[in-house]
């Protein structure tokens, strides 16, 4: 097997070539532990290399396979964990400095169904400290060093979920798994060109990854293709007794939803305050996606969406690091500003953070209303495409972009997928978002798996990473 | 008090129970930095969500729910 057959396939096409013998399971764990040990470092993607498990995992594949048991499309297939969930007796870091030792003896729930599901893992992927739930104010803001972005090494990968990001747009592995509480995969993902998927609040289990707001953490596929993203989630989801926010509702992946035009709706204030490659490439999209689609402008209801948000952030991460923070272990974390920036929050309002609360209700009745009538909501993925490694974040965003669709989403749990849309004069990726109704994953996935089967961005992968045959 | 000043009172009160509890852990400068969060993660929401109108009906989402193990 010469490696170039199976880096950057996507997982349908890598499933294919396992379920026909064309490639074994040991052979796709030996290539991508190889890439992931050589040419992680250089993105600073990675944080524990998993040779042993994968090994043993790639076997069984192995095994299964030569005896006719087929798990699914997911069989053999190498992955990467976000280092922010629990692996059994394998190093959880959480991205942070104080953690680099912490081991658990017991697998968050997105680890054990991956394996259920015939999954390899060969590495947990590096990440901002604590899931960026500090303050921090720039990329280097863990004990990994700054997350890289692999089509432009001053760029940032983004974050918190970097390594998953730059790991899977170097083809150094064929999906990742990642969390997004606020924007933690869709900015990523955004960042290097890649498709991620955030799921509905409560659709897949939070078991054993870090918690950083009970309410907004969601964890979720980081993928080469919108497709692969349903793949990967329709696996991952489901009901978990260990987190009662899970929801009942099954899921199946639907791959495509050909035959009929979608209805999309655009924010009349989509492309305010965004850089210009970024606004003529989602016109672009919007002029593919209307061969397929009705589009019409929609006004959002007037809430301050990112107060409700940090709000909400800002009670539930007070209580859930306050022994850390008591600890004193701050003091040890690797972004000067996260060393402090914890602390605020200790002085937040139980009457704000139930202000909120209320307020979130209120939200998601008239965004449900207001989606109803759509398969999607459209928007840029960011207002730029990745930035600098030494800007200030903090500063960047409040300059440049309110980000009021992902504060939107997140607050009230929507679903959205990020995949790419073209890219900038610097060569950068940018990306197109569809946000969904709560548990429209399928709806949102199929006009993103369309617009992909209309364009070739997600094809293209950074120059530096390419195999020759 | 102008709104600017009702902001600095409540920021120098919140600023001055986290001094109470944590006082010799952080640098002066270090201070500076949690002064500005108070600033812009606390008082700035507070003042946004509390200009959102709420009526009595209008309760907090999720809801508390008695609970049972076998459910």
């Amino acid at each position: 097997m010469n490696p170039s057959d199976v880096v950057f396939k996507p997982i349908r096409r890598l499933a294919q070539m396992v379920r026909t013998r064309q490639v074994s399971p040991i052979e796709l764990a030996e290539t991508f532990l190889e890439r992931l040990e050589t040419i992680g470092p250089r993105y600073n993607a990675l944080v524990t290399l998993t040779p042993d498990l994968a090994m043993e995992q790639a076997r069984r594949a192995e095994r299964e396979a030569a005896s006719g048991r087929y798990r699914g499309p997911l069989h053999g297939i190498p992955y990467g964990l976000k280092d922010l969930f629990a692996t059994a007796g394998i190093p959880t870091s959480w991205g942070a400095a104080p953690f680099k030792r912490q081991v658990f003896s017991y697998d968050s729930t997105v680890a054990r169904k991956i394996d259920e599901a015939g999954a390899v893992l060969v590495g947990k992927l590096a990440l901002v400290e604590l899931a960026g739930g500090i303050r921090y104010k720039q990329p280097n803001a863990t004990f990994t060093g700054p997350g890289i972005n692999p089509w432009g090494e001053k760029t940032w990968a983004g974050g918190s979920s970097s390594g998953s990001a730059s790991a899977v747009s170097a083809g150094l592995v064929p999906f990742a798994i990642g969390s997004e509480t606020w924007g933690s995969i869709i900015l990523p993902s955004a960042n290097c060109g890649i498709a991620g998927l955030r799921p509905t609040y409560g659709r897949v289990s939070r078991f054993g990854g870090m918690p950083l707001s009970w309410t907004l953490d969601k964890p979720g596929p980081m993928c080469l293709t919108a497709d692969d993203c349903g793949i990967v989630v329709e696996s991952i989801s489901g009901h978990d007794t260990n987190d009662l926010s899970t929801t009942k509702r099954p899921f199946s992946y639907q791959p495509m939803d050909r035959g009929r035009r979608f209805h999309l709706a655009v924010p009349k204030d989509a492309v305010d305050d965004v850089d210009s490659s970024v606004r003529e490439n989602f016109d672009l999209a919007l002029a593919d996606l209307e061969n397929i689609a009705f589009i019409e402008e929609v006004d959002l209801p007037d809430y301050p969406y990112g107060a409700v948000t940090t709000a909400i952030f800002m009670g539930e991460s007070a209580t859930i690091f306050s022994e850390f923070m008591e600890d004193g272990q701050a003091a040890e974390l690797t972004a000067p500003e996260d060393r402090y920036g914890i602390y605020a929050r200790s002085a937040a309002l139980a009457s704000d953070y139930l202000r909120a609360m209320r307020i979130r209700k209120m939200i998601a009745r008239d965004i449900d209303r207001l989606l109803a009538g759509y398969d999607a909501l459209v928007t840029p993925s960011r207002p730029t495409a990745a930035t600098p490694l030494d800007l200030d974040r903090i500063k960047s965003f409040k300059e440049r972009s309110r980000d009021t669709v992902g504060a939107m989403g997140n607050c009230i749990g929507l679903p959205a997928v990020t995949v790419p849309s073209g890219f900038s004069s610097d060569g950068l990726p940018t990306g197109i978002q569809f946000t969904g109704r709560a548990y429209d994953e399928n709806a949102i996935l199929a006009v993103a798996a369309t617009y992909q089967s209309m364009t070739e961005w997600h094809e293209r992968h950074p120059s530096e990473t390419i195999l020759e045959p | 008090m102008n709104t600017t000043e009702i902001d600095e009172v409540e920021i120098d009160l919140r600023l001055s129970m986290l001094k109470h509890w944590y006082g010799g852990r952080l640098t002066d400068e270090q201070w500076e930095g949690v002064r500005e969060g108070i600033r812009e993660e606390l008082i700035e929401v507070s003042k946004a969500i509390r200009a959102v109108e709420l009526g009595y009906t209008d309760e907090p989402l999720p809801l508390f729910a008695p609970y049972r193990g076998e459910d």
